[in-house]
């Protein structure tokens, strides 16, 4: 059913989805973290910085990052000086573009779980004799798990469906940046409606597995409250 | 009698159409042309042009899905081929209007010859060949040139080429295989040099009429296109026209 260039696809697909995930879980937790327990214009301010990519058209920050990544000058000028490298057309370039634009579906589930929990279970722990290690891993982290399971798919799925950006500063090479809504898109233009239909398809049904799984958990977790 | 109910039918339809504005559906290339060209048209003829821009393949999926287009300007020949066969188009109406030009633009390079293929150590824009007749011209080039295993680096390929330029422009690509009209359109002539027609596949940008009741107002905008004056515009804005030096084929390709 699929041809080999679009099962290469396929597979550069998740491994975009999955490490974007990995990057934003990683940095994400600790960023939001600190906008849940901060206050003041600043961390407002940079609250809302980081929802854009929710809001902007995914052309303005394709358009952004292809002069930022451009070798001419700043960020892109000293990676190619250090790397040899542009940044746009490479794996690389369209993870950090997937890291920015999917930021947002990760982070806003974390900040809301942090809120909503607020610092009490924590004080009591600290009372207790726990180590702010302890804290974090044994009563942050757990009390948590609806709220990372949502992050981690929605930050999952909302790469796979990732277009716009990656078509700017991608440069569709087969292998490094033609990932499988580049590669649905293509099959469209080109009229090829068959190989199109299959990987909506794909793309459809990868969507729904991960929000029944997310609502599955949703579910779960409001009987566990009842 | 039966033709004569026809004609007023037809006259009542005119009638109630002739304040609708004509509708064009117009391939992105040539948005900078059409700039020019229908105001012009607008004041010769008094009569209104809606014009849309899009990609060659989206308008041409719209105007399947019934989009109410009257006359539809693409950037190739296969779509307008294709809605003539498929009968959503008046039949033996096309017509090239616009030949487009190739060109490899480097900025910075000396224009004078041919670029070295395996000299050339930087990343290459173009369209992509399976969607834009610039992108399949800018393959067969690159195949006069020595074929893809020359290039030290995979080509960087747009959905169209308007981002290939974009590619370019930014400083991302190195050089791009793009049109000689968007570089004109832009004012550039730096490091422009002009492939020789003879090593790409025409670029045969033809209009067709679409079945409409403004078929006829569609036509008249079509021999617009093709007048001497149009023609001379349609040059300096980096096509050739039919007629160019080129042998041609029925419908001007």
């Amino acid at each position: 059913m699929l041809s080999p260039a679009d099962l290469q696809a396929l597979w550069l697909t998740l491994e975009l989805a999955g490490l974007t995930t990995l990057i934003l879980l990683l940095g994400g937790t600790p960023l939001a973290w600190w906008l849940a327990h901060r206050r003041g214009r600043l961390a407002a301010l940079l609250e809302s910085v980081l929802a854009l990519p929710l809001v902007l058209p995914p052309t303005v920050l394709g358009f952004y990052l292809l002069l930022l990544f451009s070798p001419r000058q700043g960020p892109g000028h000293w990676w190619q000086a250090l790397t040899g490298h542009t940044l746009a057309f490479s794996f690389f370039g369209i993870l950090i573009a997937s890291v920015i634009y999917s930021l947002p579906f990760v982070l806003q589930p974390l900040v809301t779980g942090f809120r909503q929990q607020g610092v009490h279970y924590l004080h009591a722990a600290a009372t207790l004799g726990a180590t702010p290690w302890q804290r974090l891993w044994s009563v942050a982290l757990p009390m948590n798990r609806p709220h990372f399971i949502m992050a981690t798919s929605l930050g999952f799925a909302h790469t796979l469906g990732e277009f716009g950006v990656v078509l700017m500063v991608g440069g569709s090479i087969p292998g490094v940046t033609r990932v499988l809504s580049v590669a649905l898109f293509e099959h469209v233009e080109a009229g090829e409606m068959i190989q199109a239909h299959v990987l909506a398809g794909l793309l459809l049904g990868g969507a729904l597995g991960v929000m029944f799984v997310v609502n599955s958990f949703r579910r779960r977790g409001a009987h566990a409250v009842l | 009698m039966a033709r004569i109910v026809l004609l007023l039918a037809l006259g009542c339809a005119a009638a109630v159409n002739a304040a609708e504005p004509l509708r064009i559906a117009v391939a992105g290339s040539f948005q900078p042309a059409m700039q020019r060209l229908v105001p012009i048209f607008e004041r010769s003829t008094g009569t209104r042009v809606q014009w849309q821009v899009g990609s060659s393949g989206a308008l041409y999926q719209h105007i399947r899905m019934g989009a109410g287009f009257d006359l539809f300007l693409s950037a190739d020949r296969k779509r307008p081929q294709g809605l003539e066969h498929d009968g959503f188009a008046m039949p033996g109406s096309r017509e090239t209007y616009a030949l487009g030009r190739l060109v490899w633009w480097q900025p910075g390079r000396r224009q004078s010859s041919a670029p070295d293929l395996s000299q050339f150590t930087g990343r290459l824009a173009m369209a992509n060949p399976r969607l834009a007749p610039y992108g399949a011209a800018a393959e067969a080039v690159i195949a006069h040139l020595g074929g893809r295993a020359a290039l030290s680096r995979e080509p960087a390929l747009a959905p169209n080429i308007a981002q290939a330029y974009q590619f370019v422009a930014s400083g991302n690509a190195a050089a791009g295989l793009l049109a000689l009209a968007q570089l004109k359109a832009f004012h550039v002539d730096d490091g422009v040099w002009m492939v020789p027609v003879e090593w790409y596949p025409r670029i045969c940008q033809q209009s067709v009429v679409l079945k409409s009741p403004r078929a006829s107002l569609a036509a008249r905008f079509q021999r617009f296109l093709t007048s001497a004056a149009t023609r001379k515009t349609i040059r300096d804005l980096g096509y050739a026209v039919p007629g160019d030096g080129q042998k041609r084929t029925a419908d001007g390709c």
